[in-house]
């Protein structure tokens, strides 16, 4: 009797920490330290305002980087990876024409976050796949995309990429 | 280091075969100079490879100390069996009460061992570090047996095809041709 007591005691302790750790997760979104995102079912999201990145990537690029110039690279290449998604599996050419653009978009922010920025390039390029894959069926299809390239090649495409 | 580098270079240029046909346009064809050719590792996506390219450039410059043109491109490869690491990487952020339930953002992270959103997870989940080194654990483990697999079965030609014509190229052209396999230790944290 006393071990089941004291059984049942420690799972709702646990039960009450996962519930406490979860609203502390919210509270992280809440403050920004981690993105809130986009969870919906559809690869594109919510694209309100209809630029081609979703707004709650809009709205993770409009926080964290600080310049208008950071911005525009970063929403150039979001726009790209949110087009690779969109690839359709084996379409080498399609794959190739948008890897292009993320390329483009890529060695823009390069140029827009140079050595010494508050965020390095590598960072927001990081970020900004990670925010576009942020559920599994997007996760997927991005992977798909990158097995599409396999075998392929792309030339840097130099200086002055920015749109 | 950059002497060796361009010396592995032309041992490139030198020992590429010569049997393949042009595929493609770019200015790296007509363009002399030296051609620095990146391939990617294994578990990268384009994304990784490119900023990878990008690393490469702040390193070493667009233009030699003699005076050429260096240019760079991404011979891309794919590792087979990447995508089934979602359903694992999914069934691992189910446990511990289920507290990171369908945070895929947090994927590629995981990949790298880490980075700034699972810092703050772990901040406030005392069961996220867990979650973490369980991951990077398997993940390792998956990564050296993937590799086995490929020793044992490698590419066949015509996967690469594009990446030997490109090379072919480049040494018909007489550039140097620079290969770099990454995974970028040169420029990670």
């Amino acid at each position: 009797m006393r071990k089941t007591t004291i059984a049942l005691a420690l799972a709702l302790l646990a039960a009450a920490c996962s519930r406490a750790e979860s609203e502390t997760i919210e509270e992280l979104e809440a403050s920004g330290a981690v993105p809130k995102l986009d969870r919906t079912d559809s690869l594109t999201g919510t694209d309100a305002d209809q630029n081609g990145v979703r707004d709650d990537i809009d709205a993770f690029i409009a926080r964290e980087y600080s310049s208008e110039p950071e911005r525009k690279a970063a929403t150039q290449t979001a726009k790209a990876l949110q087009k690779g998604l969109l690839v359709e599996e084996g379409d080498v050419g399609g794959a190739k024409a948008t890897m292009r653009e993320i390329a483009r978009g890529i060695d823009c922010v390069y140029e827009k976050f140079p050595v010494g920025s508050l965020k390095s390039a590598a960072q927001v390029s990081r970020e900004l796949e990670a925010l576009t894959t942020n559920t599994k069926i997007r996760l997927l299809a991005h992977l798909r995309f990158s097995k599409t390239l396999d075998g392929t090649s792309w030339s840097s495409p130099g200086k002055g990429t920015c749109e | 280091m950059k002497t060796r580098v361009l010396l592995l270079s032309f041992a490139l240029a030198l020992s590429s075969p010569m049997t393949f046909a042009e595929e493609g346009s770019s200015d790296l064809c007509s363009d002399p100079g030296i051609a620095f050719a990146f391939f990617n590792g294994v578990q990268t996506t384009p994304v990784d490879a490119q900023q990878a390219k990008n690393e490469f450039i702040r390193l070493f410059g667009e233009t030699s100390p003699a005076g050429e043109t260096i240019k760079y491109e991404v011979l891309y490869n794919y590792s087979e069996g990447f995508e089934d690491f979602v359903e694992t990487f999914e069934q691992r952020l189910k446990e511990q009460e289920g507290i990171l339930e369908g945070r895929f953002e947090l994927f590629f992270e995981a990949l790298r061992g880490g980075g700034p959103w699972w810092d703050q997870m772990q901040r406030v989940t005392s069961s996220a570090a867990g979650v973490l080194v369980g991951l990077v654990e398997w993940y390792e483990a998956e990564t050296l047996n993937n590799l086995t697999t490929l020793v044992g079965n490698p590419p066949t030609s015509a996967n690469y095809a594009e990446h030997r014509a490109r090379i072919e190229n480049w040494t018909r052209k007489r550039s140097s041709a620079l290969k770099a396999k990454c995974r970028a230790l040169l420029f990670a944290k």
